[in-house]
């Protein structure tokens, strides 16, 4: 008989054994869609269910449906699956009365939450209300970290990326100089010289930026199509929106023109005739 | 000569070299601290797990230690099993719960067991040393931090609570303590404030089960017995664990080993994420060398076959061309093993931002080791990626690059 642990509504491991025969008068159940493919249950099957480390038959409930929790970054590394029973049923499931773990409040449109929190907490009754938004800015205080790693390493990228560009261009700029020198004794003004330089490094790293721009958007289908696998979820996980590759093209422009006109200044540094080589 | 004639070459361009020099330290730096992120975790976590100095967990079925509320019911019966293996020296039950003393939320974990190595007493003595209870009192140890928020010291007593002091109104059954210790705990987040008591007073305090723990922990015996720290084989270690979740199948015992496995799901972003990054790293070191060199061959194609025609032959040719990718590659690993050790420090402080991160986890730790590894594994990158510019350089056209190069 397949089993499998779950973490009840409030703090209570349950054991969940499947294909036993149904009984009339049952508790209905909903369970969590991973947990109803693992168990092979669906709605209309009848289950037992008892305390973890608690012997005897358990008490029989009813499939009422399963549920597909809303992806949650914070719980992606729980093993553990999730069943909703109503809190009386529980309450003889565990022989635990009058007890829970949290209540929700909706409030009517236009309540003033802010207010109800202090008045909630002025109370001293030995709990600690939170508003909505705490509670989600508390929780995703992770993502903020790791969000910062990446912004430090993007920026470690982008100084590696800078300097390559830099010693490139200017390995382009000394094959070019005989060229460039005749265009001087030719009569091209600097300005025209400058930007024909930048020009072409600005093109040079946009054309690096589409490249990244490509492979972004691969390695990011890459990425969801793995962890969604691996952690059997559907969050995302990468995502290339329009404001990063808009980043991008524009840091690419931006280190093209320091570039550009740092190898320029270095080209024009150089004499006439040392540029046309005599 | 021919490293007398690369280091000219490498230093002829300064400018160039200097950007070039830079892309290949961050690179380096970025491979190091990714050997880093790989392996620093890991570290942290053996850490941890051998200082508590139990090889064998015990947790209801499919849990982690702390990982969820649930408890083991009757946990005296699973204590009974281990104590019935030769193989066990000693066990712990710990039940962890949140408690009020006086007026703030504690962590409290209640254990019962002999020669407890789960934390270490920096001051005072043990619950074990505190006998028998004054005036009824019942020992209790706190962390620095309790001790400190509480106002208390060894000697002073507490009032615990079950529920905050304005719900005790409403539910009695308090238990006044009295504090014998203060202690050192390894897994403690930053701020939080522990307290250690027996089990039997937080069962009371919190009845979830009857004789409920939220694990069991097992010392094996070991050859090296004087060592309370001593991990026993991990046979001896998966035999002990396969033997509980035989007798419980409610229940999932993990050996180090085991648990190390079961930690992976949660470090399998990092390391992957390390893993991604360590392979950019390397190409960008690659990318960079084949670049920079096929570009300065083809520059100085004239002075290669005028060398040529003077008598150097290919391989000299060659080893002038490797030598000037070893230059900048060492010039660059110096400059990247001391920016890879600074990174990993201002990464790993970022990381360790983190919420919920027990005191002293490191994500980053700063070792030789890897930094060495890191410029071994990028200088044979980037030799490899100089081997294609040097056989062309080797293979110069001497005839007709000299007359294109002086017409």
């Amino acid at each position: 008989m397949p089993t499998a642990p779950l973490q009840a509504a409030f703090p209570f491991l349950l054991t969940i054994m499947v294909a036993m025969p149904a009984v009339a008068g049952t508790g209905r159940v909903v369970v969590e869609d991973r947990l109803a493919t693992s168990l092979a249950i669906s709605a209309g099957d009848t289950v037992r269910i008892r305390l973890t480390g608690e012997g005897g038959a358990g008490m029989p409930f009813i499939i009422a449906g399963t549920h597909a929790p809303p992806p949650d970054p914070a719980g992606i590394s729980r093993t553990s699956r999730t069943l909703w029973m109503p809190l009386p049923d529980l309450e003889a499931l565990s022989d635990r009365h009058d007890r829970v773990s949290r209540f929700v409040l909706g409030l009517e449109p236009g309540a003033n939450a802010d207010s109800l929190v202090t008045a909630l907490n002025g109370t001293q009754l030995g709990f600690r209300a939170y508003h909505a938004d705490d509670v989600a800015s508390q929780s995703s205080e992770t993502f903020v970290v790791i969000s910062n790693f990446h912004k430090a390493i993007s920026f470690l990228s982008i100084l590696a990326g800078s300097a390559f560009l830099a010693a490139i261009v200017l390995l382009q700029v000394q094959e070019l100089r005989k060229s460039l020198g005749v265009l001087r004794v030719l009569g091209f003004s600097r300005r025209r010289i400058y930007l024909s330089v930048v020009g072409e490094t600005v093109l040079l790293a946009n054309a690096g930026a589409t490249i990244g721009v490509g492979l972004a958007l691969l390695v990011s289908r890459g990425v969801n199509l793995y962890y969604r696998r691996y952690f059997d979820t559907d969050l995302v996980f990468s995502a290339v929106t329009g404001t990063h590759v808009a980043l991008a093209f524009g840091i690419a422009t931006a280190v093209g023109l320091v570039v550009g006109s740092l190898a320029t200044v270095y080209l024009f540094r150089l004499q006439v005739n040392e540029v046309l080589g005599r | 000569m021919m490293w007398r004639v690369a280091i000219r070459n490498v230093l002829r361009h300064r400018l160039r070299t200097g950007f070039s020099v830079a892309a290949l330290a961050i690179a380096v730096a970025l491979l190091a601290d990714m050997l880093m992120l790989s392996t620093g975790m890991e570290k942290t976590f053996n850490r941890v797990l051998s200082s508590v100095g139990y090889e064998v967990r015990v947790c209801p079925a499919g849990t982690l230690p702390f990982g969820t509320d649930a408890v083991i019911a009757e946990s005296a019966r699973v204590e009974r099993a281990l104590a019935g293996d030769a193989r066990v020296a000693r066990t712990l039950r710990v039940y962890g719960t949140t408690l009020y003393a006086d007026s703030l939320p504690v962590v409290a974990m209640g254990i019962a067991g002999e020669r407890q190595s789960l934390y270490r007493i920096i001051e005072g003595g043990d619950i074990d040393a505190a006998s028998p209870p004054r005036a009824g009192r019942v020992p209790v140890v706190l962390n620095a931090n309790a001790a400190a928020e509480l106002g208390v010291a060894v000697g002073d007593t507490l009032r615990l609570e079950a529920t905050a002091p304005g719900a005790a109104l409403a539910f009695s059954g308090g238990a006044t303590v009295l504090v014998t210790g203060i202690m050192d705990i390894d897994f403690d987040l930053p701020g939080q404030r522990t307290l250690v008591a027996p089990l039997a007073m937080v069962q009371r305090l919190r009845p979830t089960a009857p004789d409920a723990a939220s694990f069991v922990l097992a010392k094996l015996r070991t050859e090296d017995g004087d060592d309370p720290l001593a991990p026993a084989p991990a046979a001896d270690q998966r035999g002990v664990a396969a033997g509980i979740e035989a007798a419980f199948p409610e229940l999932s015992a993990y050996s180090m080993d085991a648990l190390m496995l079961a930690l992976q799901r949660q470090l399998a972003y990092f390391k992957q994420f390390a893993t991604i990054l360590s392979t950019i790293s390397l190409f960008i070191t690659f990318l960079l060398i084949a670049v920079l060199l096929t570009i300065g061959v083809g520059e100085r194609r004239g002075e290669i076959a005028a060398l040529r025609s003077m008598g150097f032959g290919q391989r000299s040719i060659r080893g002038m061309v490797l030598a000037e990718s070893i230059v900048l590659l060492a010039m660059g690993a110096v400059i990247g093993a001391g920016l890879g050790w600074l990174l990993a420090g201002y990464l790993d402080r970022i990381l360790t931002q983190s919420p919920s991160l027990p005191d002293g986890y490191r994500f980053f730790i700063p070792e030789w080791r890897e930094i060495v590894l890191a410029v071994i594994i990028s200088g044979a990158s980037g030799i490899a990626a100089a081997l294609l510019p040097a056989i062309q350089a080797a293979r110069v056209d001497i005839p007709r690059t000299l007359h294109e190069e002086v017409v």
